[in-house]
Formats: structure tokens, sequence, C-alpha cells
């Protein structure tokens, strides 16, 4: 997997169906993830709108590649 | 029985990535019996080793950094001074990213460059030069102030301008494109010279000033560029003073996914929060790993992520993290205790004694480790 800022490989939208299991399985309503703002630059590389989860596979020193998933808020 | 191929695909969801490779290559030559026992083995101390629920993960990173930067005081004393590069180092350094200044003391932009611009000293120098600002200053051999007659002549220095690949109209261009002031530019072999139209010697020194000051080349903001060599990738990349990233991206040669700069406010904006979170883990990373204290990267995260999960770079302080806390206790907790108090009183603000802080404060059990647990069923 390649590479598109420093620290993150790879983002995506999760599709609405599988962000609600996501959020079932993590027992967490959509606000109580880490949020990223509508202008961020990854946001608009993605393609994502307020309200969509997006999938960020970041780079980790010691994993390699950690997850981390974020709300996409207005702003 | 699972077959090799089955246990093998299993791993590699629960274990990280390194691990799992570690492991297979391990149990490549043993028996299926060996190689299961192997596997118990690991997963047992894997899974043993990640961090429990209601564990005080923020209690033990304030520990990790905290503890080793009390040397770090005493040790930078040793250190000042020892590397050729201007950098904000130690304490300095790790106040400012903590407490997510808008701008470092020292703004450094580490340009990577795509191959084959970063393979030759004169590859990577010949994309510096496009980068380095160049100002009317630096090409000026000799400059004249003429009170009596209203104009400013500025002889240029050929030499100079030819390091850079300039030609004497390019200066002609730039300084005739300075706006705001009513100006007639005139050419003379490697001189140019200056007259106001209206003439007011008050004004001609700011002129004068302005015009020393003007860009000819290259990116606004970068003021010095220096070409370093990374042995461990064999290439060239260059060290800026002054930033513009926004500016450096554009650029054909630059390596977007390697170039950023140590200010959190500019990588926030131009490459992302993510890419901010990562900075910031990096940078505390440096600054201990430069004063000889290993401190683990993991604590060093925990710290980036509490600054940006709000989606913008956060200081950690009341300011920031803290003010972000949605009890009104643990915010008056931590500083100007009074003020805080009195503006929760003002909204109405209700205490939920959900957090550590405020739990103390009443004297209620924290939610920590076996306080996290509560009982569902009613007795």
């Amino acid at each position: 997997m390649g590479r598109i800022v420093i620290g993150v490989k790879d983002v995506s939208v999760i599709p609405r169906e599988q962000a609600k299991e996501l959020l079932k399985k993590l027992r967490l309503k959509p606000w109580q993830l880490p949020w990223i703002r509508a202008s961020d630059p990854l946001v608009k590389y993605a393609g994502a709108r307020p309200g969509d989860i997006l999938k960020i596979v970041e780079e980790f020193p010691t994993a390699e590649e950690v997850v981390c998933y974020r709300l996409v808020v207005p702003g | 029985m699972m077959s090799r191929q089955e246990l093998l695909a299993k791993l590699l969801n629960l274990l990280p990535k390194p691990l799992y490779r570690e492991l297979e290559s391990a149990i490549r030559d043993l028996s299926d019996e060996k190689a299961l026992q192997l596997v118990y083995r690991v997963l047992k101390s894997y899974i043993s080793s990640l961090i429990d629920p209601g564990e005080a993960i923020g209690i033990v990173t304030a520990q990790s950094i905290g503890e080793p930067s009390t040397q770090m005081v005493l040790r930078s004393f040793h250190y000042a001074g020892l590397k050729e590069f201007s950098m904000a180092k130690g304490l300095p350094r790790m106040v400012e990213i903590v407490d997510a200044r808008r701008a470092p003391s020292i703004p450094l932009m580490y340009v990577y460059l795509k191959p084959p611009h970063n393979k030759s000293r004169d590859a990577a120098e010949s994309v510096a030069k496009k980068i380095q600002q160049v100002t009317v200053n630096a090409v000026a051999r000799e400059v004249d102030v003429d009170y009596l007659a209203g104009t400013i002549t500025i002889t240029l220095d050929s030499e100079q301008l030819k390091y850079r690949g300039l030609s004497v109209e390019d200066v002609r261009r730039a300084v005739s494109k300075i706006r705001g002031r009513d100006l007639s530019v005139a050419v003379q072999d490697c001189s140019i010279t200056i007259m106001l139209n209206t003439p007011d010697i008050l004004k001609l020194r700011k002129v004068r000033d302005k015009v020393l000051n003007t860009r000819i080349s290259g990116i606004r903001g970068v003021k010095k560029v220096v070409i370093q060599y990374d042995s461990t990738n064999n290439e060239w990349f260059i060290i800026t003073e002054g930033t513009n990233l926004e500016a450096v991206l554009q650029l054909e040669e630059v390596d977007k996914t390697r170039t950023y700069s140590n200010n959190l406010h500019e990588v926030e904006e131009v490459l992302g929060i993510e890419a901010a979170k990562a900075l910031i883990a990096r940078e505390i990373k440096r600054v201990l790993d430069e004063q000889g204290l290993d401190v683990d990267i993991r604590h060093m995260y925990l710290v980036a992520d509490a600054m940006t999960w709000s989606g913008r770079v956060r200081p950690i302080g009341r300011h920031g993290v803290v003010r972000a806390k949605e009890s009104p206790l643990a915010r008056a907790a931590f500083e100007v205790t009074v003020k805080t108090l009195l503006e929760a009183a003002m909204r109405g603000e209700p205490e939920h004694f959900k957090g550590v802080v405020e739990s103390i404060i009443a004297g209620k059990y924290t939610p920590i480790g076996t306080g996290m647990v509560r009982l569902l069923m009613q007795l």
C-alpha cells in the first residue's frame, strides 16, 4: 500500500450500512468517534460529506499500520 | 484441525503485521504440532500484553513522558550548540508542540524529492534554487539612494544573478510589479534606477526597503535552503528555513507523500489532521531521542490523539484539551479555578461526576480499573 501524506496510508468512506454495524460493534454513538472537519484535505480526497465515517489506515511505528475511524463533521 | 493456511489467515487478523511476519517465518519449518504450540504461546503473551479495559493510560503516559523530561532540562546544557543546524531543541521545542503554538520559533520544512531529482546533489540543488526565495537584496551589490534627485540606484551582482539563473530583466519585472507606489523603473547595463514619480524624500527610504525585499524568484517565505544526504534511503533532500508547504507541494519534483514542515497548524491546514497527529507524535519522539531518552512512541501517539480528536490541533491546557472537558469541576481543578466555576455557574452547567478528577473531588470511586464496572442486574 502506498502513502497519501505523512502518517496516512489509505483513506476510504465506509458505506452507511457497514458504518451502522461498526458502531454497534464498538458500542459507540457516531459523535463519540474522533472527528475530522469537512474542510480537511483527506475528506476532500476521499470525497466524503459530513455525517460519513472515514476509515483511515495510519502508519504506526510499532504495528506498521493502525486503523482509525473518524466522523466527518461540518467545519 | 485447521489447515496451516486457515491458521495463518486467522492470525493475520489477530496480530500486528510485524509480529505476524515473524511468527510466520518461525513456524515455516516446524511440524504442525510444534507450530501450534508456538502459535499458542505467542498469542497468549500477545493478548496478555494488551492494555486492559479501564487501565489509566493517560496517567501512565504523563509519567512516562514527564519523568525523562526532567532529565532533559539538565542535560540540554551539554548538548547545546553541538549540531550545525539551528533547530529548536529540548524542552523549548517540547513546550512548543504541546502548546500547539501558532508558529514554531524556527520554522523548518523537510522537502523530499521524487526520483531522479533525489539521486544527486546537483539535481537536488537545482530544485532547491527553485524553492529558495531570492530578493533584490540578495543579488544587489550596491544600493545608492539619491535624496536630491529622488532616485534609488541598485547595482546588481552579475555573478549572483548568473548563479541563481536570473537576468537583469527578471529583476526589472519584479520591481516594476510593486504595487501601491507610483514608480518608474529604468535599466542600464547591470544597474536599475528607480524613480518616484511624485518626489518625496520621506518615502524614499520606505521604497528602498520595499524594493530590496521584493521577491524575484523562489517561494515566498523560504529564507534558507540546505541540501542534506540521507544515507539510509540513499537520497538527497532539502531542509528549508521558513515554510510554505502549499507552494512547495505544487512543484512537480516534490514528493508530496513525504514532504512536511514542523509547523503543526500549517500541516493541519495543508495535509490534514491525520498528518498533524503523526507529526506531533514524531516531533515529541525526536526531541526525546535527541536527548538520549527512550520513551515508547505509543505514549506520544496518545498525546497526539488527545490533541487532535476534535479535528483541529488543540493545545494541552486550559485553552485546549482541558477546556473541552465536560465536567466543570474537572476544568476548575486544572487552572483559574474561580473564573471557571463562576462561568460554569452562570451557564448552569450540570456536573455528572463521570470523570476521574470530579469523582476524586466528590470522594467517589473513579471510573478506572475495577471502578469502571457497574452492576446492571438488580439484586
